[in-house]
């Protein structure tokens, strides 16, 4: 469902990313892991549309409809979904406006039936339960003052009510506690179906306990550099990534 | 009862001929007022107090008072422009300056009184008089011809302790002209100790290409221990202009609650001067103006703490789009013996575009040493950030946009407290991100 093909990838005039080829399957969990500043984010960006992070080369298809030909809104109605590394605050626009928003926007796009306004609050209400944050949160500005973990599972929350076909979750476990990690997989976890896939991108082997993935892939400056199964990421781990750059 | 007004010659204009309907009592302030505005400078960019005001639209013309419409244009204005729904309010309709509803025909309202100009006793005349503050007015020679040539008013007093439950709602309305014309206009609002009272000012104005301008002065006495809520709403149509000024006065314990909002108008210009004279008043203004296209709104506003404990609190937000252009001008002046003066000021602008531009511009002038005092003033654009996560979650750009412009504002709309003006300025709001982010 996801392809891209030698994508190369500049920020301000600076290349990140330098001939990346990676194939998602219905169903499938590619974890992607690398150094800092190997280009992970990037990869986000670019496939979900942020102004700046521009495709110089290579392709990108969702169900073979090019992302590029794409606005950032479009791609997420198209069902590609990112969580954010670092979601931004919103001040001034609620949460609750904001999921609605989102949803509708989405279910609009997907010719389904909009769901009315209590419709809405009692799915709000169950996602958020899922992801264990209190109610009071739907009312609150879009991530406004929330700690680290909360954002993160406000995240988890939008991917749960948007129902994407391909999520990629960047980084969604650093800075969790053991109990909100458990709280993220298991809502990821629970997202799982034959026909959605995640890309996810993290620095541990942790959150792979939880999620176990069906393919890892080493970033290393902008290209794959070595991909396998699950137990290549024990092995990152114990050699560290400058394992990698001997290979 | 219509005069003719040439800016440029106006060293050889003469009062009485001017109006014909004069209110002798007023005779007086009227005639210092008149030669102020005949010694006045020609406002220019060059002149401090019109810095940021294009006036050259006065210069070669010349204006003639607009005339008095008869009560059935009230079903044209009807038909024209909506309105704010209320259950219960007092409404007053003001077109081209004149007094065009029948005052003696308002349902009454025990300890309220309405009383046109023309129509007052010698009591009344004398607060009139009192409310003529030809200094205030001396920087603005059209404050100045606003009060030399007034044959029309309105005077609100609320007696001792009454709390009056139905809002006052004026609507002032500009019709088109077919000549440049200037209408003028003053209410006087004068609150006994421990009175209560609510003032809705809505602005409207028919949309065309005609040269006019609205002048248009309030000014408020606040008793001890009185409470007034004031809206000053100012959505005339794009090609309007209006130069007004809301003088308000609080005596002690008194408390003022206002809200301006400026839509609107190819200039429009109020001058907003708050004077706590009592201890223990307090005022908080808000604000929300929205210029668009090639609009010119500016608030100036002055609050002078003159005696000790008193508190203000003054926050202002503006968006500009398009090639539109705001002022904010805030200045705070505490007096050497008001100390323990609380004195809050924040004014907060989003650009929309590149051509848009805001000039703000705090004043703090302090002669007291133990006040708190806060003052802050910012102008940002939207976040592209904030646009872009909200469009990865399926929100389109526009809407993104309108969303993060409207939660901008959002919050001082939030603080009115009548639910009538709320939702109708939230729906207005609605209406002009649609038309701002396309
Ligand atoms: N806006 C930008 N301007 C300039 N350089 C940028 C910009 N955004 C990213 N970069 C650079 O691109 C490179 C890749 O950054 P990216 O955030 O994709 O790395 P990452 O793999 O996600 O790292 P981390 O593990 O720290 O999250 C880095 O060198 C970074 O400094
Ligand atoms: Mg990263």
């Amino acid at each position: 469902m996801l392809k891209i093909n030698n994508l190369h990838a500049k920020v301000e005039d600076k290349n990140i990313l330098k001939g990346l080829s990676l194939e998602v399957k219905p169903g499938e969990v590619h974890a992607i892991m690398g150094p800092n500043g190997s280009g992970k984010s990037t990869l986000g960006y670019v496939l979900s549309g942020r102004e700046g992070y521009e495709a110089t080369d290579g392709t990108a298809t969702l169900n073979d409809k090019d992302l590029f030909d794409m606005e950032a809104d479009e791609r997420a109605k198209s069902g590609l979904f990112l969580a954010f590394q670092y979601p931004v605050e919103i001040p001034g626009v609620s949460n609750m406006e904001f999921l609605k928003a989102s949803v509708d926007a989405v279910r609009e796009y997907q010719q389904k039936e909009p769901l009315d306004a209590v419709a809405f609050m009692k799915l709000a209400r169950e996602k958020c339960q899922e992801v264990n944050l209190d109610q009071a949160f739907l009312k609150r500005g879009v991530n406004e003052g929330f700690s680290g973990g909360e954002k993160k599972r406000n995240e988890i929350m939008q991917m749960m009510l948007l129902e994407p076909e391909v999520c990629i979750l960047d980084e969604t476990d650093s800075g969790l506690d053991i109990d909100a990690l458990q709280v993220v997989a298991d809502g990821v976890n629970a997202c799982r179906d034959p026909k959605r896939s995640f890309i996810i991108v993290t620095h541990y082997q942790r959150l792979l306990d939880y999620i176990v993935p069906d393919y890892v892939h080493v970033l290393s400056d902008g290209k794959i550099v070595k991909s396998g199964g699950k137990e290549l990421a024990l092995e990152l781990e114990e050699k560290g990534y400058g394992w990698i750059d001997q290979l | 009862m219509s005069f003719t007004i040439d800016f440029e010659n106006r060293d050889q204009l003469d009062l009485p001929a001017l109006v014909s309907k004069p209110l002798p009592w007023l005779k007086e302030k009227q005639r210092l007022a008149f030669e102020q505005f005949k010694s006045a400078k020609t406002p220019t960019r060059k002149i401090e107090h019109w810095k940021y005001n294009d006036m050259t639209f006065l210069k070669g013309q010349s204006f003639t008072q607009s005339k008095r419409a008869n009560e059935s244009v009230l079903t044209e204005v009807n038909g024209e422009f909506n309105q704010i729904t209320f259950e219960d309010a007092i409404e007053i309709f003001i077109v081209d300056g004149h007094i065009v509803s029948d005052i003696s025909a308002l349902r009454s309202i025990e300890g309220l009184t309405i009383t046109n100009f023309n129509q007052t006793s010698p009591a009344q005349q004398d607060i009139i008089n009192s409310h003529a503050d030809i200094e205030l007015n001396s920087k603005n020679l059209l404050a100045n011809l606003n009060e030399a040539t007034l044959s029309d008013g309105l005077l609100i007093e609320v007696e001792p302790k009454k709390v009056i439950k139905q809002p006052i709602y004026i609507r002032h309305v500009t019709l088109s002209s077919e000549n440049p014309a200037v209408s003028n206009q003053k209410i006087v609002v004068q609150l006994a100790p421990s009175a209560e009272l609510t003032l809705v000012e809505h602005f409207e104005s028919s949309l065309d290409d005609s040269e006019q301008l609205a002048l248009q002065q309030t000014s408020i006495y606040l008793a001890a221990n009185s409470r007034f809520t004031h809206y000053r709403l100012n959505l005339e149509a794009e090609t309007a202009r209006q130069v007004s000024q809301v003088k308000t006065t609080l005596d002690r314990d008194a408390q003022l609650n206002s809200f301006y909002l400026g839509l609107g108008s190819k200039l429009n210009r109020t001058d907003i001067e708050t004077i706590h004279a009592g201890q223990n008043a307090e005022c908080n203004i808000t604000g929300i103006y929205l210029p668009a296209n090639e609009q010119a709104i500016d608030y100036h506003t002055n609050i002078e703490h003159r005696v000790p404990h008193c508190n203000s609190n003054e926050v202002f937000r503006g968006i500009i789009a398009d090639k539109a252009s705001a002022t904010f001008n805030g200045k705070i002046h505490i007096f050497q013996d008001a100390q323990k003066s609380d004195a809050q000021l924040n004014n907060k602008n989003l650009l929309l575009t590149n051509q848009a531009e805001v000039n703000t511009k705090p004043e703090l002038e302090i002669y007291a040493d133990d006040v708190s005092c806060a003052h802050g003033a910012t102008v940002a654009q939207l976040d592209n950030k904030s646009v872009y996560y909200l469009q990865t979650r399926g929100i389109d750009k526009q809407k993104a946009k309108k969303m993060l412009s409207i939660a901008f504002v959002q919050e001082l709309l939030n603080q009115i407290k009548h639910e009538s003006v709320r939702d109708y300025l939230s729906h207005l709001l609605d209406n002009y991100m649609v038309k701002v982010a396309n």
